[in-house]
């Protein structure tokens, strides 16, 4: 037996999961509240302690390495500042998502005033600061690095935009004490974006300083490094069982639905491009393993933000389940289980409730997620333009999340992700199979990646279960 | 006002790209005569122009158009360069602005249209790429 | 997993195949075994045989193109095409095309256009859309007339076309998976369009292995202005990737630029590397035969001045000695090809095989050395993506395209890099001005350089872009 242990301080819950890289299995898995207040490790230790009790012919000696990603004490929180909205800003946002970020904030062209305070208000772990092409507009970039050497607080700033200026501006935030990481333009040119490296940089933050400022450093003596966020790890691993090893085949394109009391996130891996000729792909291009986190849908804190938002989905699909309770006590039921953090459903209706809650929060979040096809009037015809990924050929859809481990009727939810005729320019899945990746191996999978991909994979796959 | 970059130029079509020749032949004539060019390709709505001029400090924004569409996509483009802080750069127009037919005709008029809406100099069909790169060395004040 | 070249697992092709089936209703129609049985029953009504017979004995096949979407005028074009052809001891081959939907998959557009053809008893599309005719249908077609019938398509994915063609009883497809992407597509990355080829490619080999030939029509069909060796390294990558899916059949082809003794070269040049590369890599039992495709860059808005290039393309090919000919007509510059028109063009150009039968161009200096350098740059290249994939080839294509040492001008393709520029030489051969990245022998471009500089010299010019805009049109100019 070869025991691996993949950790991780999720917000909430503290997840061990052990798997033996002899035999590619899982050997077991068990969790418990995070303790991040008081001592990170005593959350872990529980979490220990109901793994071995369950299986006794495992203890602190079979395990051969331990690797661990955190969401605790808030995730990662980080600000985004760039030039065109659409263009550096956009960049550093997915360079941001795909590193596991929490965007807490997103600012277009020069800091004013006023966005200055807001961003001295706001707790942050990182604030990223791009703009410009390389060799392009060099006035902003300087204007809001200024800006930013006055903000009073200690917050690591990263800067990721026009490399014509970018010694001067790491001179201009040292000067006035700011912790400075400089790394390439996510946006060298216009329409090429280059998120890899500004991906790597946040990560290396992440663990030298933020593991630091969160108290999570208390674990580091048992763990080692905490390597990653943990949704950078769910994201290693949906490109890794998309793309595969020289050794195992991966399954291809594939989108990942990650449902959770907070946030409802979306991964996609695979470009989209248009399978029609005709069709001209514009906009910004998207990351081949994309993450869109949705803090609006999240089942529980946002339940009400979702009937609010989408109550025509919603009541269609309380009523395509029989839900037998009427939709103004759904009204109610929705805004308690916002204050109501332990809530967890206790009968039939109350599962049926979350079913239809989840499936609403999944068709607007691959709705944003997904690209659209709109049609531009050309001399004699319509022109097709694409924006985004076309997600329409994705044979893949993968379920995770805690709905998912604990509900009941998985597949209704991942329909939320299908194609709908009545809404042709989203260009959502047509026809996937679906899976559920019950055992929240995921993370633990995107942890091994870094070391052993080929056995992360088959250990992912073998815990997929199709519906 | 920034500084602009007097050799990087925005070049895209407004309307379907149909023919890649013609524009393909600008991009590489530009290059070759040593300007960076940022190529949008075709169908690019004016916000993308004028972005791409944004971030990259661009001398000049080329926009073709095909096929006699060009008033009614090129309208208000001018506005918008204002708007976002592009004042000074340079605009040009140029591809089939009107049907072939009527270009002996009209094209004194549709000159003159495009300059009213602001755009800095109008080229008809038959230009060569030459010529593009004569008017923005001069225009642009760059040394030959 | 990455692509390779080598022979996909039956559980890769099988897994695939339920996919393809189920992309429209016709689909499910489809039964490998009774498929085999059912071509079984006509063993010389077939493509490939009759390639291997014309070679055999010494015969030039003409292929004229056609396609109608109600099925009686489609078969009505082949019949009357057939009657008209009759009394020519040399065989026929019968190209048919898809409409532009089915070739962009949109089977419900097809759908539409199909049900309003047959509604209005006119075409409303451009192409015998097979898929939705299915295979019932579409067997009736090759049943009702003599000639066997090749499938030709374009765009990224014609997997279901083939799969309904050849289960219909056609004997022919095109192999194309650089060739496509360099001429038609804009998105598609290479490796996707390498996975459709081999499943193609590995389905010929399905029906090959049972006894039921199929034709690999193996194209490079291009841009229009594309180097000769470049057209050559196209056309052997094609052929080393297929044969590994059990191809056994292959009709090269290439596009032709119109320069006699450069086209010749070509010819030849391929037939000798084509037979080199296969016997390195363990392949003896492949039946190669060659043809030519019109001319793919501007042609002439005019019917007379049309007819002057189709007579000189077939010439061409006869001189290079081609075993076929793909035949366009005078026509095709206003809308699909008329099957009078197609009956005119191919009568022409059977009444040039007559009188140039045997006439293959003479050997010259002028032609060695031309072949010479093609062969140069050509084994530069091949060697170079083998060296770049570690051996595999289909590694090395890819990365090849990403160096751009597979380059061309004019592709709509995102992933080429076109950094290449050509313009042509005194006697109208295709001649690099920028051979970009390509790792082209210093030889040879001496030898293109020396080519431009006689033509500066006589027409009192310096080469360049200019010239290049002017050589676009060189064929399709009415006025000098």
């Amino acid at each position: 037996m070869d025991c691996h242990l993949l950790i991780d301080f999720g917000s909430t819950y503290t997840k061990v999961l052990a798997v033996d890289l002899e035999t590619e299995t899982v050997l077991g898995r068990a969790q418990s509240v995070t303790t991040v207040d008081s001592n990170i490790m005593i959350g872990l230790r529980n979490a220990l302690d109901i793994l071995f009790q369950e299986h006794p012919e495992m203890d602190e000696s079979s395990i051969s390495r331990k690797i661990a990603s955190s969401s605790a004490a808030g995730g990662l929180r980080m600000i985004a500042i760039g030039l065109v909205r659409e263009l550096t800003l956009e960049a550093a946002r997915r360079a941001a998502l795909g590193a596991g970020a929490k965007i807490v904030g997103s600012y277009a062209h020069e800091l004013d005033e006023e966005s200055l305070q807001e961003i001295e208000a706001n707790p942050c772990d990182l604030i990223m600061l791009s703009g410009g092409t390389d060799g392009g507009n060099k006035e902003v970039i300087l204007h809001n690095a200024q800006a930013l050497a006055e903000l009073k607080k200690d917050v690591t700033i990263l800067v990721a935009g026009n490399r014509v200026v970018r010694s001067k501006i790491k001179q201009i935030l040292q000067n006035a004490g700011k912790q400075v990481v400089v790394t390439e333009n996510v946006m060298p040119e216009v329409n090429e974006i280059n998120v890899e490296p500004a991906r790597a940089a946040i990560r290396d933050i992440f663990m030298e300083r933020i593991v630091k400022a969160k108290g999570l450093d208390g674990a580091q003596t048992y763990v080692g490094n905490i390597v990653m966020p943990t949704p950078m790890a769910s994201l290693r691993a949906a490109q890794l069982l998309a793309e595969g090893t020289e050794d195992e085949a991966g399954l291809g394109d594939l989108l990942i639905v990650e449902i959770g009391g907070a946030t409802t996130n979306i991964h996609s891996v695979g470009y989209g491009y248009p399978r029609d000729g005709h069709v001209v792909l514009k906009g910004l291009p998207e990351p081949l393993a994309k993450r869109t986190v949705e803090g609006d849908l999240g089942i529980r804190y946002n339940a009400h933000t979702i009937y609010d938002l989408a109550k025509q989905s919603l009541r269609d699909n309380l009523s395509a389940l029989n839900y037998p309770l009427d939709l103004s006590t759904v009204e109610h039921i929705t805004q308690e289980m916002g204050v109501n953090v332990g809530y967890v459903p206790d009968d039939d209706a109350a599962y049926l409730l979350d079913t239809a809650l989840a499936k609403t929060a999944v068709q607007v979040a691959v709705e944003r997620h997904a690209g659209i096809l709109r049609e531009v009037p050309g001399l004699e015809d319509l022109i097709p333009v694409q924006y985004g990924k076309d997600l329409t050929h994705i044979k893949v859809v993968i379920g995770t999340g805690g709905v998912f481990h604990y509900g009941r009727y998985p597949a209704r939810i991942l329909a939320g992700v299908l194609y709908e005729a009545h809404n042709p320019s989203s260009l959502k899945p047509k026809n996937p199979d679906f899976y559920v990746d019950q055992g929240y191996v995921l993370y633990g999978a995107g942890l091994l990646a870094g070391i052993h991909p080929t056995k992360a994979l088959r250990i992912l796959k073998k815990n997929l279960h199709q519906l | 006002m920034a500084e602009i970059d007097k050799k990087t130029i925005v070049l895209g079509t407004i309307g379907s790209d149909a023919h890649m020749i013609g524009i393909w032949v600008i991009r590489k004539a530009l290059e070759a005569a040593g300007f960076k060019v940022i190529f949008l390709g075709a169908v690019v709505p004016q916000e993308e122009f004028i972005n791409a001029a944004i971030e990259s400090n661009a001398g000049a924004i080329l926009v073709s158009s095909l096929y006699g569409m060009g008033p009614i996509d090129c309208e208000g483009m001018r506005q918008k360069c204002i708007e976002s802080g592009l004042s000074d750069v340079l605009l040009y127009v140029g591809g089939c602005l009107v049907a072939p037919a009527e270009v002996a005709k009209k094209w004194q008029v549709v000159h003159d249209q495009f300059i009213q809406m602001g755009f800095s100099r109008v080229f008809p069909n038959d230009t060569l790429p030459e010529d593009i790169i004569k008017a923005l060395n001069q225009d642009l004040r760059i040394a030959e | 997993m990455n692509v390779r070249c080598k022979r996909i697992s039956d559980e890769e092709f099988y897994t695939t195949r339920k996919e393809v089936l189920s992309q429209w209703p016709t689909g499910k129609d489809i039964d490998l075994a009774e498929s085999v049985a059912y071509r079984q029953q006509f063993p010389e009504k077939n493509c490939a045989v009759v390639m291997q017979k014309a070679k055999e004995n010494n015969q030039i096949i003409c292929v004229p193109q056609f396609g109608r979407a109600p099925f009686e005028a489609c078969l009505s074009g082949l019949q009357y095409m057939e009657d008209e052809l009759r009394g020519f001891n040399d065989g026929l081959i019968f190209n048919i095309f898809s409409d532009s939907y089915t070739r962009k998959s949109n089977f419900a557009l097809a759908q539409k256009g199909l049900d309003r053809s047959i509604k209005d008893g006119a075409t409303a599309l451009n192409g015998y859309p097979l898929v939705n005719y299915g295979v019932a249908q579409t067997r009736k077609l090759q049943e009702a007339i003599k000639t066997p019938l090749i499938l030709v398509t374009a765009d990224e994915d014609s997997r279901l076309q083939l799969e309904i063609a050849l289960a219909s009883g056609w004997s022919g497809y095109s192999s194309r998976t650089l060739t496509e992407v360099i001429s038609h597509c804009k998105n598609i990355p290479l490796e996707e369009m390498i996975r459709h080829e081999q499943y193609e490619d590995r389905l010929a080999g399905y029906y090959n292995e049972r006894g039921t030939p199929v034709l690999s029509h193996t194209t490079s069909n291009l841009t229009g202005y594309d180097m000769a060796a470049f057209h050559i390294i196209v056309v052997l990558t094609q052929i080393m990737m297929s044969v590994e899916q059990g191809v056994k059949h292959i009709l090269w082809c290439h596009g032709i630029n119109m320069n006699l003794v450069q086209d010749v070269a070509m010819m030849r040049v391929t037939e000798k590397l084509a037979d080199y590369y296969l016997k390195q890599r363990g392949h003896h039992d492949i039946t190669l035969t060659s043809t030519i495709y019109s001319y793919l860059g501007a042609w002439p808005p005019n019917a007379d001045a049309a007819t002057g290039l189709i007579a000189w393309n077939s010439i061409i090919g006869i001189m290079a000695g081609a075993n076929a000919i793909f035949l366009k007509c005078a026509d095709e510059a206003y809308g699909t090809p008329t099957k009078e028109s197609m009956a005119s063009a191919t009568k022409m150009c059977k009444q040039l095989i007559r009188l140039l039968r045997n006439q293959t161009l003479p050997e010259s200096p002028e032609l060695t050395l031309e072949e010479y350098m093609i062969e140069l740059e050509v084994r530069a290249v091949i060697d170079k993506l083998f060296e770049i994939g570690d051996g595999d080839l289909a590694t090395g294509m890819i990365k090849g395209v990403d160096l751009g040492f597979l380059d061309t001008m004019f592709s709509p393709w995102r992933w080429l890099k076109g950094n290449v520029l050509m313009v042509r030489d005194a006697r109208g051969a295709l001649r690099y001005l920028d051979h970009g990245n390509i790792p082209v022998p210093q030889e040879v471009i001496a030898f293109n350089k020396e080519k431009i500089a006689d033509r500066e010299r006589r027409d009192n010019i310096t080469a360049d872009l200019n010239t290049l805009i002017q050589d676009v049109g060189w064929a399709s100019r009415l006025k000098d």
